[in-house]
């Protein structure tokens, strides 16, 4: 019994693989996507077998009566279900999805705590009855397709993931024809373990950085892209903008952690790194952070702040 | 969570429903089903759930009750109701569940489509279109966005699209002749009777339905030629006339007919069909029967439509059997035989004999009327002739075929219908049941002549109809029969309408299906497809052509000098329009001053959006393309 079980599983696991493989090739990664007919699938649902069997029912029944209305309304429903069709696949066809735009700070959030993904739709006017559903978040049905959804993510432990694929599907109009699609955007996110303040810590508060306007210079190849700035780009697109950071004064003595629990203390001690990172950024003071893999900084800034943060929900 | 209009719809849907299904509902059942629908409305409004127990139990109760009525109903019957059950139960049984209301619109689209078997009239029919579109909308409902109660304009494309598609499909794709015989075995039959008494047709007239409706192709025959038969009487018991139970149809003959003429038949749950004269060409489900007759397949149970080639003439002697077969009489009326005598002493010829007759009638007073005296038991064909001399037809021709046989000439009875109304301009004569008639048929020379005494004793019947034949007292006392309301009236003179829907959409069948297959196989299809496809090529050139148009001038602006201006060097992809002319201007000293020209017109077309310099832009590109050869 449990040997046929377990051969049984083994083949669906299989035919799983082989599944998502075949997905992959046909739909990989992407930060925009649009619906076209290569990725929509389109059958009926079990209602609409249901349906299909009163379409032959009254067939049956009205040629043996020979009773033209019944036929009549046989060839109603069988033409109301061909075009059902065409609605079903047009509810979600030229659907465009977009992950959120790319940010300086990469999206996070820490474990046990929940991430909304923000995802931007475009051409959603006539699309009604959407559901969202996966593996990463609970389903949601859409009446009617706003700008922007935001998808609840359920928490997880830390790490770095990729949005897995997702199921969008539609059974309107009657519900006779199911229209779906996997969608795989590209779109990664951190969890960062859960920051909590240990009793041994107790770093004073410094006095802040002043905080200097940011200068603009023109943009010159091999400027990060990140320092675009973007809204004078929407407005001029022909001369870009960049913005640079003024240097802020002289570091103080660089603070540094280094990751030395194994095993259970482990969890607490990133819990702890995590807190002290965001006290010491907060602060203004220059840090780095050891870990087994190698040594981050010393430095300071979001985006430090950042890789060091990343360091550990990777240790 | 279910739309909150739709229980209420439902609700309302199955009230219509079985407001148009009485006739097909017994009153127990139609009670029970008001019962479950007021009790459904009340915990409805009260939001109450109904338990599932309480559900099932009244179900299996209903199916019991049903079961031990199902040897005193009919089969159709009883599968209208056991689905209405069901329907009904199942509304009963929603709540908020979408996998009930799923099954209860199933269940739905099939009874209301049943409701066609009971009646297929425009009126009828309209009403339960009616309502399957009441049962679609719900069906919308459920699949639609909670809140939403109208259709949306894409979802009334769809449905606009769905009419042609269905309309094509009714017309073109193939039908299956019946697979089971059926016939309905509780139902009263109606129109003539199976037997003639002496005064058998009364009933009749007193009833102002629909027979039949018959229309003629080219020739129309005049009106008191209008003897529609549809029964043949052979055998007389002394009081009932009675078919002959020996049936041996002829094959049908193929003489081209002087009327060719389609007749559509209300169901009258009978096989007999309506004919005129000898029959020469049979189309449709039907086929000849014995003494000239036609019927049908199996039993008329919905509007049924044949058509018919025939002269008009006598209907000719099958064989010598015939002959014999309508000469038995027992001569149970002495004085009815001993007049026969006497008058066949003087006129030797059957045709002679019958206008004896005739003559007789017309010189002893006879007179027509629809309440003759009640004829006891005893030698009824001697009563009404020497005693009362008032009667029908059915009292004339029993008397009359009983005067041809007691001389020795073959005569039988013939019922079916005489006359009829013209309507819609007399494009199609109109039937009624109050149109029933008899006559007598005699055989001379191997040819059924007709004998109608009526033609003397009351001859405005068959010119003007049966109410201009009658005295005033009796056109009152048959009046009295045929009151119909204001809507009544109103729905009488849309008679025509009816008519026509039953004649193009009811009577479609495999025949004109055919024809239309031959009609669409014989078109020029290599004109037609060309022409498809040069119109096709064109709407497609047409679209590009508003697609281009439509494109922002500023990007067609950007490849036209992107094109131009390729000779003298490829704009890199980070350079901006600018960056890039400004890098020409440096490079092409000589083509400097129109660089420079094109660089402001540029710059003031695509940023201060003046669309004059458009025009020059084109200019300038275009001299700078002629200059190109010499620079490069």
């Amino acid at each position: 019994m449990t040997l046929k079980m377990t051969v049984w599983q083994k083949i669906k696991q299989k035919l799983r693989q082989r599944f998502d493989r075949w997905l992959e090739q046909r739909q990989p990664a992407a930060t925009e996507l649009t619906l076209r007919q290569h990725l929509l699938y389109v059958f009926p649902s079990a209602y609409g077998a249901w349906f299909v069997l009163l379409i032959i029912l009254l067939y049956v029944f009205g040629s043996n009566y020979q009773n033209n209305l019944i036929l009549l309304c046989a060839y109603l429903l069988l033409s109301l279900f061909c075009c059902c069709i065409l609605a079903a696949f047009f509810n979600l066809y030229k659907l465009q999805l977009k992950t959120s735009p790319p940010l300086a700070v990469p999206l996070y959030t820490y474990a046990s705590q929940n991430l909304t993904l923000s995802l931007a739709l475009s051409h959603a006017q006539h699309k009604t009855m959407l559901l969202f559903s996966g593996d990463e978040f609970e389903a949601l049905l859409f009446e009617t397709l706003p700008e922007l959804i935001q998808l609840e993510l359920y928490p997880r432990p830390r790490g770095f993931y990729q949005l897995q694929r997702f199921k969008l599907e539609s059974y309107y109009p009657f519900g006779l024809i199911r229209c779906w699609t996997y969608i795989q955007l590209q779109q990664a996110y951190w969890v960062y373990p859960t920051p909590s303040e240990s009793k041994n810590t107790n770093a004073a508060p410094r006095q802040q950085i002043l905080d200097q306007p940011d200068q603009l210079a023109p943009y010159l190849p091999g400027d990060p892209a990140s320092s675009i700035d973007w809204k004078r780009l929407a407005k001029n697109p022909w001369q870009p903008v960049v913005r640079q950071n003024s240097e802020s004064s002289a570091p103080a003595l660089p603070k540094t952690l280094i990751v030395t629990a194994t095993g259970a203390a482990l969890e607490l001690q990133l819990s702890d790194f995590c807190f002290l990172l965001h006290q010491y950024e907060l602060q203004g003071e220059s840090y780095s952070l050891s870990t087994a893999t190698g040594t981050i900084g010393p430095d300071h800034g979001q985006a430090h702040l950042h890789r060091c943060l990343q360091a550990l929900a990777l240790c | 969570m279910l739309n909150p209009a739709f229980i209420p719809t439902a609700l309302l849907l199955q009230l219509m429903l079985l407001a148009l299904l009485q006739q097909g509902l017994s009153w127990w059942s139609s009670l029970v089903l008001i019962g479950i629908l007021l009790f459904k409305y009340i915990s409805f409004k009260a939001q109450k759930k109904v338990r599932m127990m309480t559900i099932n139990a009244l179900a299996v109760m209903l199916c019991l009750l049903l079961l031990s009525q199902l040897w005193q109903q009919d089969m159709q019957d009883s599968m209208l109701q056991l689905l209405f059950f069901s329907a009904a139960l199942r509304l009963f049984s929603i709540h908020s569940e979408l996998q009930h209301a799923k099954k209860l619109l199933w269940v739905q689209y099939f009874l209301i489509t049943t409701g066609f078997m009971l009646d297929q009239s425009l009126w009828f029919a309209s009403a339960v279109f009616l309502l399957f579109f009441c049962n679609l909308y719900l069906h919308y409902l459920l699949f639609a966005p909670v809140q939403q109660r109208q259709f949306r304009w894409t979802d009334i494309r769809l449905l606009l699209w769905v009419m042609p598609l269905c309309i094509a499909l009714f017309v073109l794709f193939p039908r299956l002749p019946p697979l089971w015989q059926t016939e309905r075995q509780n139902q009263a039959q109606t129109g003539l009777a199976d037997e003639l008494s002496l005064g058998g047709l009364e009933r009749l007239v007193q009833n102002d339905s629909l027979a039949f409706r018959v229309e003629f192709a080219d020739e129309k025959p005049v009106q008191h030629e209008l003897y529609w038969r549809a029964k043949v009487f052979e055998a007389f018991n002394g009081q009932d006339w009675l078919p002959d139970l020996q049936r041996t149809p002829q094959p049908p003959l193929t003489t081209p007919g002087r009327y060719r003429y389609q007749l559509v038949v209300e169901p009258h749950f009978q096989r007999s069909l309506f004919s005129l004269g000898q029959v020469s060409q049979l189309q449709g489900q039907v086929q000849t029967a014995a003494a000239g007759l036609i019927e049908s397949r199996q039993q008329i149970s919905r509007r049924f439509s044949y058509s018919l080639t025939s002269d008009g003439s006598a209907v000719s002697q099958q064989n010598m059997e015939e002959a014999k077969r309508n000469l038995v009489l027992r001569h149970t009326n002495p004085q009815a035989s001993e007049l026969a005598l006497q008058l066949k002493q003087q006129h030797r010829t059957a045709s002679a004999y019958a206008q004896a007759l005739y003559q007789y009638f017309e010189q002893q007073q006879f007179s027509y009327s629809l309440r003759p005296p009640v004829l006891n038991q005893q030698a009824q064909v001697d009563q009404f002739l020497f005693q009362h001399k008032v009667g029908f037809c059915g009292h004339y021709a029993s008397a009359a075929a009983y005067l041809f046989r007691a001389a020795g000439i073959p005569a039988r009875v013939v019922a079916g219908y005489q006359g009829g109304v013209w309507q819609a301009q007399g494009d199609y004569l109109q039937v009624l049941q109050k149109d029933a008639h008899a006559w007598v048929e005699y055989l001379e020379d191997g040819y059924w002549r007709r004998f109608d005494a009526t033609v003397i004793v009351a001859p405005l019947r068959l010119t003007q109809g049966l109410s201009d034949a009658l005295s005033l007292s009796e056109r009152q006392f048959l009046d009295q029969f045929f009151q119909r309301g204001v809507l009544g009236n109103w729905l009488q003179q849309l008679e025509w309408l009816d008519y026509y829907w039953s004649v193009w959409v009811l009577s479609f069948d495999q025949t004109e299906q055919r024809f239309i297959w031959h009609y669409f196989k014989t078109m020029p299809w290599l004109w037609i497809g060309s022409c498809i496809i040069t119109s096709l090529l064109l709407m497609l050139g047409i679209y590009l052509w508003l697609q281009r148009s439509n494109q922002s001038q500023n990007v067609l602006l950007r490849q036209r000098m992107l094109k131009a201006l390729r000779p003298y060097g490829e704009k890199a992809h980070y350079q901006s329009m600018e960056s890039y002319l400004r890098q020409l201007i440096q490079l092409y000293p000589l083509q400097a001053t129109k660089l420079k020209e094109l660089l402001s017109a540029y710059q003031q077309f695509e940023f201060a959006e003046q669309q004059e310099q458009l025009q020059q832009c084109r200019k300038l590109l275009h001299q700078l393309a002629k200059h190109s050869s010499t620079a490069g």
